[in-house]
């Protein structure tokens, strides 16, 4: 054989690398934003998930494994996508331009999924370092220090517009390049795949930079925005 | 029908990008027409009208002028599309024309596609390949008249470079070989005369170069003129080229 | 001085060209195909409706066969073909329908059981048998008395030109896109090839060859309104005419679809009425049948395009700025139909009409179409006088279509021909006769004549332009060459287009860019154009009677006494204001369809005094074979089976005799 079946393979584990974090990160967000319903329940969600439901303590070993092997994933998925980035300055610029002339959405929407791709080589690494070496400090309290006192604020501001930004289209992008959800008329389900991106988009910025405002709060005040007062901040 | 006389029209600014690679001293530049617009006018008869009122040298391609041939591919107002039948009614009063990227430029709005075509075909062998000639004094094979329909609805590419041209891929990688060339496989693919098999196609379109190059940009899909089910197309041989072991 | 050698030249790469191409090469003889752009874009991609070939699987074809379609063939061109030409073709067209369905063309399949179609206006429910299931179907078409015509949908000629196109790939051959032939390299009656010129560069190269074919296709382009391509421009056939040895037939006979539409002039497929579609005038009255009762809207297209013009002319035409038009009326056919099987005229209606044919009445009136006349050539492809020049397609005058075609048979034409006349130009190449003993002194003569007249027109200090010259040319031929014709019209067309040849001598070019230069191949094409214009214009003044689509208003009759015959331009002094004409006799003797009334049209002529004869003898004849065997009935009349090349030779297998 002449083609070998590499490129088949590689093809395949980007787009399940991908999918894999998009769900990832679809719940990931969801957890998150408990927080949104008070300091108890974030510290209720994120005990279960080290968990205490069936240890009876947390065990932040398992948030250091998971982190890992997302770490794992994280990584492949950019590698396998950097592959069809822009690999020089020609390309760059023209596809730049070829992008500004078509004025074709799904051609701009990729232009933003190598943007928010490129910025979460660093961010994500950043934060996903963190939480692989500190994970006992996850909870409403430790959170919400790293978040004010350790200035992760803007970090993880720009890390939630770009990982739900980046999923959603991705998850969109999935779709129409396997063919999935396809029914009977394409076109008009492809209409209504774009309208449910950005429909997610929203939600999950709304919901994700609500939470974020929730630790900040907490960071400022001490206490949740139902009142509760979170202990062993800044300990 | 319209019966009333023709009323004075819209006064466009047609703008085309101009260049001859045969005259050394030439420079791609833009060069600006006015033309006063009437009831029906195309871009076909809006560039016979600037040869012949002003620029007797501009190059471009026209040849069925209805739509079926392909020739006339142009970038207009920034997208890909054929001019023969675009209604200048249909486009803002100023209007860009510039010739399709990536294919080799002859001069103007004229490029050669045919050359990257072949090119295409030789690469991706589009033709039926049969194991035995069949005996044209006896009955053809039978076909069931739902597949003949369904390879036909394929074979309506008229290979007119808009999809190339609108492709994000193609722009930074030229040996991508295109939704042209995808449908083609997928045609033929559809096709029982051609004996062909799974793996024998991934031969040809099994890399980056071929279907794993495609981003799903979807550029082509949406500017087809022939509005082939490009998206559809790429998307099934996609799924088949990776359950090729 | 660059030169190009090969076994056999063809020029043109449309159907025609490409078939004969794949047909030499098949048997090891190297070719070259040059084409004004690249070959899948040429004129044959816009043929729509389909192709005639008598396979009869349709339950409303059933019955077909070759002498059925030879029948309406001989009668569709009003007794002008060449009837051993017309049955070697009807013999091959089944065949290359089924090369061409091996080659991959999905031809649209026979499904058994019911289905409903609109037929004289009404809906009925057509039953196609089991055994007919996933062959090959037909519509009907104008003047054909079964339902003959095979197709994909209306995108018949794109399917086979892109299989062929594919084919010509596949087999290796190169197709030397934007060449354009400016004349034949020819000595003492031989053809040797031809200089060529590049629209990229603008340099000219000499091809050599052992054979050269034309298949340029047709000159509807010296009209101001023509259905055809805009590369349409007859060069092709010009610059064999402008050999002075070359002979072109029949250049006065030129068809008029009924059905483009205005104002853009581009066709709607004489499949909309085949499948049913009507045509209605101001009032939205169904006139055909008015006029025709048989054949209605099907009648061949010369009548009914002159029975639209009729119509119009009293007035009961629409009004437009573009001027009167009808209504051709699909929506009858319902959405369903119109959408799926008449996509293009769906597409072309959307675009350049915005109605939507389901729903809106199409306007269309009737417009130059087709070139029935062209290059001589014997029963062979070759030129009755140039050795070694081939055409074929609608560039040659085989002679099939006499002075009318039936729609559908162009487009099988182009193939047949090719697979006919490529096997022997092989046969013609495989003899020494074909050595290219030319010495480059000629060439370079030719080549040095080509350049010369090039670089007058750019700094010759000519004065008059293509552009108005050209202009003037098209409106006299669409107002006094048309559809209805007579002699004092014609008197005029013929000295004003002198008048225009002269002017075209002292051409200039403003423009001196390097490359193509368009404006330089305007000016070059022009006296081409005008030489052919000329060809028909004095062709159809000669010719004082009314045959197939040549219709003159001051001789309505058909006459067979006088004018059986082929009319025959040379062109022998390049400096001459008009072309030599003569006429070829078509012999009665030989018909096996003796001259009578065609069926449809006005029943309108004057005997040949042979025909009775001929009708007694073929009765005759007839006598002494037996009824049911048709094959030797027909061979019995007018055999034709030793013209075809061995491998067309065996019978088509029918359906009927499988079962």
């Amino acid at each position: 054989m002449k083609n070998s079946l590499l490129p088949a393979r590689l093809d395949l584990a980007q787009s399940i690398t991908g999918l894999v974090l998009a769900v990832f990160m679809a719940f990931h967000l969801i957890f998150d934003s408990s927080i949104l319903l008070g300091a108890g329940a974030f510290d209720f969600v994120s005990g279960a998930l080290e968990g205490k439901l069936i240890f009876g303590e947390k065990i932040p070993l398992i948030t250091t494994a998971v982190v890992l092997v997302v770490f794992a994933i994280f990584i492949a998925h950019a590698g396998l996508a950097m592959r069809k980035f822009p690999q020089n300055a020609r390309q760059y610029r023209t596809f730049r331009t070829h992008m500004k002339e078509m004025r074709h959405g799904d051609t701009s929407l990729w232009w933003l999924q190598i943007w928010t791709g490129f910025a979460m080589f660093f961010l994500a690494s950043v934060h996903l370092y963190i939480i692989m070496t500190q994970p006992q400090t996850i909870g409403p309290a430790g959170s919400a220090y790293r978040i004010v006192f350790e200035w992760k604020w803007p970090l993880y501001l720009l890390l939630t517009v770009a990982v739900v930004l980046h999923a959603a289209v991705g998850l969109y992008r999935l779709a129409v390049k396997w063919g999935w959800f396809e029914g009977k008329d394409p076109n008009r389900r492809r209409k209504t795949l774009k309208k449910a991106v950005w429909i997610v988009t929203a939600v999950y910025l709304t919901m994700s930079l609500a939470a974020l405002g929730a630790f900040v709060h907490i960071g400022l005040t001490g206490q949740d925005h139902f009142g509760t007062v979170v202990e062993g901040l800044g300990s | 029908m319209k019966t009333e006389t023709r009323a004075p029209g819209r006064a466009l600014t047609i703008k085309v990008l101009r260049h001859n690679p045969a005259d050394p001293d030439s420079q791609p530049q833009w060069a600006s027409f006015e033309l006063e617009e009437y009831e029906g006018m195309t871009l076909f008869i809006a560039l016979n009208e600037i040869r012949d009122r002003f620029a007797p040298d501009l190059q471009y391609d026209f040849v069925c002028r209805a739509g079926i041939c392909g020739s006339c591919g142009m970038v207009v107002n920034g997208r890909p599309g054929l001019a023969c039948r675009t209604l200048t009614s249909t486009l803002p009063a100023e209007i860009t024309l510039a010739p399709l990227p990536l294919f080799k430029l002859i001069g103007d709005l004229s490029v050669d596609t045919g050359e990257w075509m072949r090119g295409m075909s030789e690469r991706l062998e589009t033709w039926v390949h049969e194991q035995t000639t069949p005996d044209i004094h006896a009955l053809e094979e039978r076909m069931e008249p739902e597949l003949a329909e369904e390879i036909y609805e394929l074979d309506r590419c008229i290979e007119c470079g808009c999809c190339i041209a609108a492709c994000g891929t193609a722009r930074m990688r030229e040996d991508f070989v295109g939704a042209v060339g995808l449908n083609k496989i997928a045609r033929f693919r559809l096709d029982p005369r051609d004996q062909r098999t799974d793996a024998d196609f991934y031969q040809v379109i099994g890399d980056d170069n071929g279907v794993f190059g495609c981003m799903s940009l979807l550029g082509c899909h949406d500017v087809c003129p022939k509005d082939l089910p490009l998206q559809t197309q790429i998307a099934f041989i996609r799924r088949k080229m990776v359950t090729v072991s | 001085m660059k030169i190009v050698y090969t076994d056999v030249l063809v020029i043109g790469g449309g159907l025609a060209g490409l078939r004969t191409a794949v047909g030499v090469k098949q048997r090891g003889f190297d070719t070259i195909v040059l084409s004004l752009v690249p070959a899948k874009r040429s004129h044959s991609a816009a043929a729509q409706g389909g192709m005639q070939a008598s396979l009869g699987h349709s339950s409303m074809g059933s019955g077909d066969n070759e002498d059925v379609h030879f029948e309406d063939t001989v009668k569709g061109s009003d007794w002008g073909a060449d009837q051993r030409v017309a049955r070697m073709f009807t013999h091959v067209a089944p065949k290359a329908i089924r090369e061409l369905a091996g080659w991959g063309v999905p031809w649209n399949r026979v499904k058994q059981g019911e289905r409903e179609a609109v037929i004289n206006a009404e809906r009925v429910v057509i039953t196609e048998s089991e055994s007919a299931h996933g062959l090959i179907t037909a519509r009907d078409f104008g003047g054909t008395k079964k339902w003959r015509t095979c197709y994909t949908s209306d995108g018949t000629g794109h399917a086979m030109l892109f299989a062929l196109g594919d084919q010509t790939i596949a087999n290796g051959i190169p197709v030397m896109e934007r060449m354009e032939a400016l004349a034949l390299i020819h000595e003492s009656g031989r053809c040797y090839g031809a200089v060529v010129r590049s629209l990229v560069t603008g340099e000219l190269t000499a091809f050599l060859a052992r054979a050269t074919t034309i298949a340029t296709g047709g000159y509807g382009r010296i009209y101001k309104v023509s259905t055809n391509a805009v590369i349409c421009e007859g060069t092709g056939t010009a610059i064999a005419l402008e050999t002075g040895v070359a002979e072109l037939g029949n250049m006065e006979a030129v068809q008029f679809h009924p059905t483009a539409i205005v104002p853009a002039g581009i066709l709607t497929t004489e499949g909309c009425r085949g499948d049913g579609g009507i045509l209605r005038d101001v009032n939205g009255h169904r006139f055909m049948p008015d006029y025709e009762p048989e054949k209605r809207e099907l009648a061949s297209r010369d009548v009914v395009s002159r029975r639209m013009t009729e119509h119009m002319r009293k007035g009961l035409g629409v009004k437009s700025p573009y001027g009167d038009h009808l209504w051709l009326d699909i929506s009858v056919l319902g959405k369903d139909h119109v959408h799926k099987n008449l996509r293009e005229v769906t597409d072309i209606c959307r675009y350049f009409l915005g109605i939507d044919p389901a729903n809106d009445w199409i306007p269309v009136r009737p417009t130059q179409h087709y070139s029935m006349g062209g290059i001589r050539t014997d029963h062979r492809g070759e030129s009755t006088t140039l050795k070694g020049l081939f055409a074929c397609g609608e560039a040659a005058c085989w002679d099939m279509h006499g002075f009318n075609r039936l729609g559908g048979n162009s487009v099988a034409e182009t193939v047949v021909a090719g697979m006919i006349v490529s096997e022997f130009i092989a046969d013609y190449c495989a003899d020494s006769a074909s050595d290219i003993n030319v010495s480059t002194g000629l060439v370079r003569e030719f080549v040095e004549r080509e350049q010369a007249g090039l670089d007058r027109l750019v700094s010759g200090g000519g004065r008059e332009q293509a552009g108005p010259i050209r202009q003037r040319m098209e409106e006299i031929m669409i107002d006094q060459v048309g559809i209805f014709r007579t002699g004092e019209e014609l008197d005029r067309a013929v000295d004003e287009l002198e008048d225009l040849l002269a002017r075209s001598r002292n051409l200039g070019v403003r423009s001196s860019a390097p490359g193509p230069n368009p404006e330089l191949v305007a000016a070059y094409r022009l006296p081409k154009m005008l030489k052919l214009a000329l060809c028909a214009a004095l062709g159809a003044r000669e010719r004082t009677e009314s045959r197939g689509a040549h219709f003159r208003e001051d001789f309505p009759q058909r006459n067979d006494r006088d004018w059986l015959n082929r009319s025959i331009t040379t062109w022998p002094e390049a400096g001459a204001s008009l072309p030599n004409l003569g006429y070829e006799t078509i012999a009665v003797a030989d018909m096996e369809l003796p001259p009578g009334f065609r069926g449809y049209g006005t029943r309108n002529y004057i005997d040949h005094p042979d025909s009775a004869e001929r009708d007694a003898r073929i009765e005759k004849i007839l006598e002494t074979v037996d009824p049911d065997d048709r094959h030797a009935r027909q061979a019995a009349l007018m055999p034709f089976d030793h013209l075809l090349p061995e491998k067309y030779r065996p019978r088509n297998q029918r359906l009927e005799a499988t079962a």
